[in-house]
């Protein structure tokens, strides 16, 4: 699954690319470019990289991994959280936590002091946005599609600070 | 599982609110083993409290999608302690929440109400199972699954030992 889609972009990366975004780029305080090249010459997150490689991961759990049985990972629910990631990019600014919906799907999730967002990409439907504001306890549940704040939120809850 | 068509209708006889409800957790609802520093215990989420698909949930005879847990009087009453619901999933972590809290849920703002409706559905394998659902919603929504991480609790953590 994500051995072919995700996995692929992965081995596509130039050796370059893998190289500096290791953990010493990291540390060296290395500013990431605004818009990540996938597949050719350019940079990749390190956070992104790690993203796609627990995405695989996860792809290798057989139907009813959680006891309660849930379905194995989509390729294509899969694909489209990846591709929603890359294309954010620019504005997430840490790791997210991802994990496997109960039917096949993927979560993303980030907490910050200021507020909390979730991604839920499950199969035959739109990726769904979960955000809530932990200073005013305010929630907000809609369609990526249809969330002209995204980016804004995206910012705020992967904050590291 | 149930082979035939089963009414969801809260019980509040059958499970009390001094009931507490149990729910299974994997590694793979939460982030994963990575995400977690050695030695610490894993972070409920919202994805540990997700219903089944809408396609299991048929399966099993539920007109609409709903969570399992395992109820705790049925448990005591049969003379087993929490541990038993992992007797199979020796992997997996042990979550509860009260029932009263669940029927009396409110979102971040702590005004809103999402209640959840409980029921016994006992199985072969497991006679102290239920099952809850949305009251206000035909499916839950990352507002009440966040709510009820919020009131959940660890009965058995997962410790990245």
């Amino acid at each position: 699954m994500t051995s072919m889609s995700i996995a692929s972009g992965l081995r596509t990366v130039p050796r370059s690319a893998e190289i500096r975004s290791n953990v010493t780029a990291m540390s060296s305080r290395e500013v990431l470019p605004a818009t990540p090249v996938w597949g050719k010459e350019g940079l990749m997150s390190s956070w992104l990289l790690n993203t796609a490689r627990r995405i695989d991961e996860l792809s290798h759990l057989p139907d009813g991994w959680d006891s309660y049985g849930a379905g194995s990972l989509k390729e294509e629910t899969a694909d489209l959280l990846f591709m929603l990631l890359v294309r954010l990019n620019s504005v997430i600014q840490s790791e997210p936590y991802i994990s496997l919906s109960g039917e096949g799907g993927l979560v993303a999730e980030w907490e910050s002091a200021q507020s909390s967002l979730e991604l839920l990409a499950n199969p035959r439907e739109e990726v769904m946005v979960y955000y809530c504001d932990r200073v005013t306890n305010h929630e907000w549940e809609m369609p990526a599609s249809r969330c002209d704040r995204l980016d804004k939120w995206l910012w705020r809850a992967s904050s590291t600070v | 599982m149930p082979g035939r068509a089963i009414t969801l209708e809260d019980d509040a006889d059958a499970v009390p609110d001094e009931a507490i409800l149990f729910r299974r957790v994997a590694w793979d609802k939460i982030g994963g083993r990575g995400k977690c520093p050695p030695g610490a215990t894993g972070r409920l989420n919202a994805n540990c409290f997700t219903d089944w698909p809408q396609e299991a949930a048929a399966k099993a005879g539920f007109p609409r999608p709903c969570m399992s847990v395992g109820v705790s009087t049925v448990l005591e009453e049969l003379g087993y302690p929490p541990e038993k619901m992992l007797e199979d999933y020796p992997e997996c972590g042990l979550a509860c929440v009260n029932a009263g809290a669940l029927r009396n849920l409110t979102r971040a703002d702590g005004s809103t109400r999402c209640p959840q409706g409980i029921m016994l559905a006992p199985t072969e394998k497991e006679p102290w199972h239920g099952v809850v659902f949305d009251l206000t919603s035909e499916r839950r929504g990352g507002a009440a699954k966040t709510a009820i991480a919020a009131a959940a609790r660890w009965v058995i953590p997962l410790v990245n030992s």
